[in-house]
């Protein structure tokens, strides 16, 4: 990769870059005027849902470095907040997306105000923690929120001149509201990857001690990384519970979590483009793999597996983080800080 | 900016790395911290630049002098002061030149909702602060080296980047963690042209060196620790001649002598 | 009953559940005080313990052997044999490759591994719950307030005697104290000439073995098995294991005494359904504040 590469991955888009997510674009608003099939437009509608779950995740896991082992309590928490809103108090689809992707904020807040301490391990075990609390309160708090059964919620809908038009169930219609959800999550993960918060987070994932050392308050970028990535799971639950019709907590454990780490994985950790191709090749594959789908959890740990042995930037990974997984660099640097906390040496 | 540590103590465990070490550091001037193996000095820079918490003690920076004591890292680089780490920690995995730019976020004043809507003021910003890190890595020599990855340049250059980049946060002090160790002779010029650089722009530059002539080349004043204490200080003739700091480094004779 | 002999009960039941959750305990914390990785895998580890033993039962089932107590020595061999050579088998091929990689990418294929292995009972087990053989027909001891059943007096007794087993080998012989050594300060171990990649082996061996013995064992005292039991019994025993410290021996034989006993008192007292969050509350109040166990004195930092 040339410098003026390297360059162009922090700082802007190279061109033939920028024509390249053009051309998505019109691919994917014309598909359904040439494919009507619902099962299909219902896979990609899934794969939409993903995709922005695993952009919330980049941002946690991708460019900050903490591994986020509950992301489906962030889920949870904005398809619950919509579920809640619309079967208690009947409050309409489109009115209830603040609210989840609120909701699932201050979730992210509480969480991550909880493990901005912790190192890499033990800050994955708490999140995986707090993803079971999550899912084992729904499960248990049935007078509020239905327990096992779950809640039944309201299609999206709107209000024509002929009356209403409630276009959940149907296909074309979610489809293009799915699409254009991932393009707004796909706008602000690339608007914030290249600006100073961006680069920021890398800087704390790389190294800690010295980012803190040039002025970043590291804690404090480690719990926006959390709420940014919360609330854009919550956006991806608002849109879930609407496909739905209903919200359970078996939607919300700890394999729909792997999963989602399964996708960063494969597509790259901290690339957005990544994340989109992680999130299409393991919710479309599975999709295939039909007659053989309660194997799933073979295939997610098998790319979690082969790609850390054998390819851990991921596919669209990238010369950035192949340099930050050679294993010299995290080697330097904890033998600094072990220097640094018992500093009787120099 | 003036840098002032008073009766500074710090223990680790049953051991204590620095025993009320009063300092100076003037504006202006630069000032060396020499002295054997496991005399503290890193442990000073680490207490002043909040890595660590002093135990007993007071640093205030400035005048009228502003206590900085037990601040936490990040908000001492804020109130000024920037430093370089003995291992040349810079970001590998990012550019040169996104090092630099890091270096300025302390500083920068866009918010959250001005990078989601790329504000005329945000884009104005970003394209000050690409000015600014180019300028900076001008500054250090490393102009050419803009696009590429931190973390495959020699170690020499990481060493400058680092500069660069603690220079991005508009200090006013900047500590230095052996910039020199592991450089050959050609290189150490260089970097002796860039502390001198450093001190002409007008920030006052506190050194940790071993290489002892180097630092009585370019220092203005130097304070020598042993064993967690201050056992001297004066200009590179005084300390050089003072038989306190001879005996403690027994043995470096024959470079107090040659220098 | 009174509630003294209620509680009593409750203690008995306790420990029993307390020494299976200290066996898998054990290997998780053998494993992180030498390559300090969380072994993810290791709850599945242990449930393949208990297919394992039911598979070797079934074969000896239905004729001679049919309720005879004999056919657990087969049964704990092919277990604590087959895990022990599962964890050998994981270490080659997962972990050693990525040993010198960042901590989080062996993380991910620890996780990548428990995913696989639950997967591959489920293939060869079947999805649903398998019934687990019982052993010692209900005789019991009676002590007065309490009752122990032969069941959990051979759970006790043969937790104690492999923990014991464990300790004596772990001081007494060569290759234990290379473990210790190794776990201490793995350049200096090397440095001392000890082939620190059999040493990892062995200890990988023993601590998945040791999960296998602990397999059997929940199979016989809950006597129903489903291959994705691992999961949950594999989070509680890592909470046992940072509670008596991690990295510790001794620390993971207690933690895991405690948490059962704990457990215990939570479905006694409170009510079954919220005795998961007991754990993971437990789990993450010690992650939070006391990360290096409670039971472990702080090192000096």
């Amino acid at each position: 990769m040339s410098s003026g590469d390297v360059e162009n991955l922090g700082t802007g888009r190279a061109g033939p870059l920028r024509a390249g997510w053009a051309a998505l674009c019109l691919l994917l608003l014309a598909i359904p005027l040439v494919d009507r099939n619902d099962y299909h437009l219902d896979t990609l509608v899934n794969t939409g849902i993903f995709a922005i779950l695993v952009l919330g995740l980049n941002v946690i896991t991708g460019w900050c470095g903490l591994l986020n082992l509950g992301h489906s309590a962030f889920f949870a928490a904005g398809a619950y907040a919509y579920a809640l809103l619309n079967a208690r108090l009947g409050l309409p689809f489109w009115v209830c997306l603040p609210a989840s992707t609120a909701a699932a904020a201050l979730l992210g807040l509480a969480i991550g105000s909880c493990v901005f301490r912790l190192r890499g391990d033990y800050l994955a075990l708490v999140t995986l923690g707090c993803g079971e609390i999550v899912r084992i309160a729904l499960t248990n708090l049935d007078r509020v929120t239905g327990g096992p059964n779950g809640l039944i919620v309201a299609h999206p809908a709107v209000a024509v001149p002929w009356g209403r038009w409630e276009f959940g169930i149907r296909s074309v219609p979610y489809y293009y509201l799915t699409l254009a959800a991932v393009w707004l999550t796909v706008s602000i993960s690339a608007r914030l990857e290249r600006s100073g918060f961006g680069r920021a987070w890398t800087a704390v994932k790389e190294d800690e001690v010295a980012a803190s050392c040039t002025g970043i308050n590291a804690a404090s970028l480690k719990v926006l990384a959390f709420v940014i990535g919360a609330a854009m799971a919550g956006l991806a639950g608002w849109l879930f519970a609407g496909k739905q019709g209903f919200v359970s907590p078996e939607s919300f454990d700890f394999v729909t979590s792997i999963m989602v780490v399964s996708m960063l994985v494969l597509g790259g950790l901290g690339s957005i483009g990544g994340a989109l191709v992680g999130a299409a090749a393991l919710t479309i594959v599975p999709e295939l793999l039909r007659p053989v789908q309660e194997y799933r959890m073979f295939l997610f740990g098998a790319v979690l597996i082969v790609m850390m042995l054998f390819r851990p930037q991921g596919l669209l990974g990238g010369v950035r983080l192949a340099q930050e997984m050679r294993p010299e660099t995290e080697r330097v640097r904890q033998e600094e800080d072990e220097t640094l906390a018992e500093d009787v040496r120099t | 900016m003036t840098l002032r540590v008073e009766k500074l103590t710090k223990r680790f465990g049953g051991i204590c790395a620095l025993r009320e070490v009063d300092l100076v550091v003037e504006e202006g001037r630069i000032t060396g911290l020499i002295g054997p193996n496991g005399a503290g000095k890193t442990t000073l820079f680490n207490c002043v630049t909040g890595i660590h918490r002093p135990d007993a003690g007071r640093v205030t920076l400035g005048a009228p002098a502003v206590e900085i004591t037990g601040l936490p890292a990040h908000d001492v680089c804020r109130r000024g002061i920037g430093r370089t780490f003995q291992n040349a920690r810079v970001f590998a995995g990012m550019s040169v030149l996104e090092n630099v730019m890091v270096g300025t976020f302390s500083r920068s004043a866009s918010g959250m909702w001005d990078v989601l809507r790329r504000s005329p003021s945000f884009l104005r910003e970003e394209k000050q602060v690409r000015e600014t890190s180019r300028d900076l890595l001008s500054f250090v020599g490393l102009a050419e080296r803009a696009g590429e990855m931190a973390g495959r340049l020699p170690f020499g250059l990481q060493r400058r980047l680092e500069i660069a980049r603690a220079l991005a946060a508009s200090p006013r002090l900047l500590l230095m963690d052996e910039p020199a160790a592991g450089m050959n002779p050609q290189e150490k010029e260089d970097l002796l042209a860039i502390i001198r650089k450093v001190s002409s722009a007008g920030i006052t530059v506190f050194v940790i060196e071993h290489d002892v002539q180097l630092v009585m080349r370019v220092c203005d004043w130097i304070s020598v620790l042993d064993s967690g204490e201050k056992i001297s200080e004066g200009t590179p003739e005084q300390v050089r001649n003072d038989p306190r700091v001879i005996e403690a480094y027994l043995g470096a004779r024959e470079y107090v002598a040659e220098g | 009953m009174t509630p003294l002999e209620a509680f009593c009960q409750q203690v008995i039941n306790g420990l029993a559940i307390g020494m299976i959750y200290a066996l898998i305990a054990l290997g998780y914390t053998m494993v992180y005080g030498v390559i300090q990785l969380i072994n993810f895998a290791h709850g599945e580890v242990f449930m393949m313990g208990a297919f394992l033993g039911l598979t070797v039962f079934g074969a000896f089932a239905g004729g001679a052997w049919q309720g005879n107590s004999l056919v657990l020595a087969p049964m704990f061999i092919a277990g604590m044999a087959g895990c022990g050579a599962l964890g050998v088998a994981m270490e080659r091929v997962a972990y050693r490759p990525l040993r010198a990689s960042p901590r989080l990418a062996v993380l991910i294929t620890a996780i990548g591994a428990s995913f696989i292995l639950q997967n591959l009972m489920m293939f060869v087990w079947g999805p649903c719950d398998r019934s687990f053989p019982g052993f010692f027909s209900g005789a019991g001891l009676d002590l007065g307030v309490v009752r122990v059943t032969a069941m959990q007096g051979f759970i006790i007794a043969s937790s104690v005697a492999m923990m014991v087993g464990l300790q004596v080998f772990v001081t007494r012989t060569m290759t234990g104290k290379a473990l210790r050594a190794a776990s201490e300060d793995m350049v200096a171990a090397r440095l001392m000439g000890i082939n620190v990649d059999r040493v990892i082996s062995i200890c990988f061996f023993i601590g998945s073995g040791l999960g296998g013995a602990g397999g059997i064992l929940y199979g016989m005292y809950y006597n129903t098995i489903t291959f994705h039991d691992g999961y949950l019994a594999g989070i509680k025993a890592f909470t046992a294991a940072v509670l008596g410290g991690i990295g510790s021996l001794p620390g993971a034989m207690v933690g895991g005494i405690v948490l059962g006993m704990g457990e215990g008192m939570a479905a006694g007292y409170l009510s079954s359904e919220w005795k998961n969050v007991f754990t993971f509350a437990v789990l993450l109040v010690l992650l939070l504040c006391w990360p290096s166990g409670v039971l472990r004195k702080a090192r000096h930092e």
